[in-house]
């Protein structure tokens, strides 16, 4: 409709130039061309200016999601230090309670300490400063003696089910370590519970390319499936945290898959939906 | 008799340390992680004091502040949040709080705070 009405427009206007002249004639058929054209230019340009417009909105609005989300995480921990330090300092207690306090602020200054370590990773992932230093070294031992770490981090809730991934990688373990890091770290916040985490590994074929493979799959909140990218985005949380809150920038699946991304690796993951737990995949090439 | 306190407050860490701290007020302490919590325990007892953090898992701190205002609540209130920007001090204020205590904050001013809000609540 809106087309007819510019074209009308337009054919309107070469009548009334050509009466004003003396002469009425036959409107030439590229007019109508004209008039068609110059409407899709109109139409595209509000459409681009739409969704500009709604870019720069979205954007305003993560910026200041952003700024919330690191100011409450660096102020929080920054809190419980001072007040406990200061009570340490100037208040009469008992020894239990003098502990107390100073485990907490040391907890919180791991926290502290971590969320900022989260914060300049993803600045110098963002700024593209962050490049991996590729070494030859077998998956097999570096899985076995991660293995060893998950399980201090995660306890006897933790299971490794598949064949031993036999081979070499021309790979970045400072990487790998960050990568799966924050998939355990990840499994950890938001179990339900105990952490329960099954560790499946493969050998897969893709376009007649073997490949290696690890699944996490955790019994944790999950996410719901048409969240499946967006958790990897940063300060996306997926999670319903309705009766707690889950502490953390909202940062590592993103500095996870910055860092799959840098390898070359594919890292994705999928779920059920809210409480059916989630399976994280990393998949990458072998030497 | 101890007056009660009621203290909103979703970080663990955080909020073992004022538990403690508010016991050294000589207050009995109740704790609630959410807003729906804190209604309850509203509800169930008789509170002199609340203190509030804004950020809370299912909203915004300042809503159950009004709400409590708005059904003739007397007891003191004391915001606790991350967002110190003047904006948001006012709207604070204009929720209800008597006092607004900005991130992060030691022992003394925290005392100090509680007390002033008790001598004018």
């Amino acid at each position: 409709m809106l087309a007819t009405g510019w074209n009308y427009t337009i054919i309107a206007m070469a009548k009334h130039v050509a009466s004003s002249s003396g002469q009425v004639r036959d409107l030439p058929w590229y007019w109508l061309i004209i008039g068609t054209l110059g409407f899709c230019i109109v139409l595209a340009g509000l459409i681009v200016f739409f969704v500009r417009l709604m870019r720069e909105i979205r954007h305003n609005q993560l910026q200041s999601m952003y700024l919330a989300r690191v100011t409450h995480e660096l102020k929080t921990p920054l809190a419980t230090m001072e007040l406990s330090s200061s009570m340490l300092r100037g208040k009469n207690l008992e020894v239990s309670e003098a502990e107390q306090l100073w485990n907490s602020h040391q907890r919180e200054l791991g926290r502290l300490k971590s969320n900022v370590d989260s914060l300049l990773l993803a600045a110098r992932f963002d700024a593209k400063l962050f490049k991996p230093t590729r070494q030859l070294w077998s998956l097999e031992d570096w899985l076995q003696n991660e293995f060893g770490h998950w399980t201090n981090s995660l306890g006897d809730k933790i299971e490794r089910q598949g064949p031993p991934l036999h081979g070499m990688v021309f790979s970045d373990a400072g990487f790998m370590k960050l990568i799966t890091d924050n998939i355990i770290e990840n499994a950890r916040k938001y179990a339900k519970g105990t952490p329960k985490l099954k560790i499946q590994t493969s050998v897969v074929n893709r376009r007649g390319r073997s490949r290696w493979e690890i699944q996490f799959e955790d019994e944790g909140l999950g996410f719901d499936p048409t969240m499946e990218k967006k958790i990897f985005k940063p300060f996306v949380r997926a999670q319903a945290t309705k009766t707690r809150s889950i502490p953390g920038t909202g940062l590592g699946l993103y500095l996870a898959a910055s860092a799959a991304k840098k390898l070359g690796y594919r890292l994705y993951a999928r779920s059920k939906g809210l409480g059916s737990g989630a399976v994280f995949v990393l998949e990458g090439d072998w030497a | 008799m101890k007056n009660t306190a009621l203290l909103v407050e979703d970080e663990m860490e955080l909020a073992a340390s004022l538990k403690l701290a508010l016991k050294k007020l000589d207050f009995n302490v109740i704790h609630a992680c959410n807003l729906e919590d804190a209604r309850k325990e509203l509800a169930a007892h008789d509170v002199r004091l609340v203190i509030l953090d804004r950020m809370l898992p299912d909203g915004e701190g300042l809503d159950l502040c009004f709400e409590l205002r708005s059904a003739g609540y007397d007891g003191g209130i004391v915001a606790l949040t991350a967002r110190s920007a003047t904006n948001e001090v006012v709207e604070g204020l204009k929720a209800g709080a008597d006092d607004y205590l900005p991130k992060p904050f030691s022992w003394e001013e925290f005392e100090a705070r509680v007390h002033s809000v008790l001598r004018r609540a």
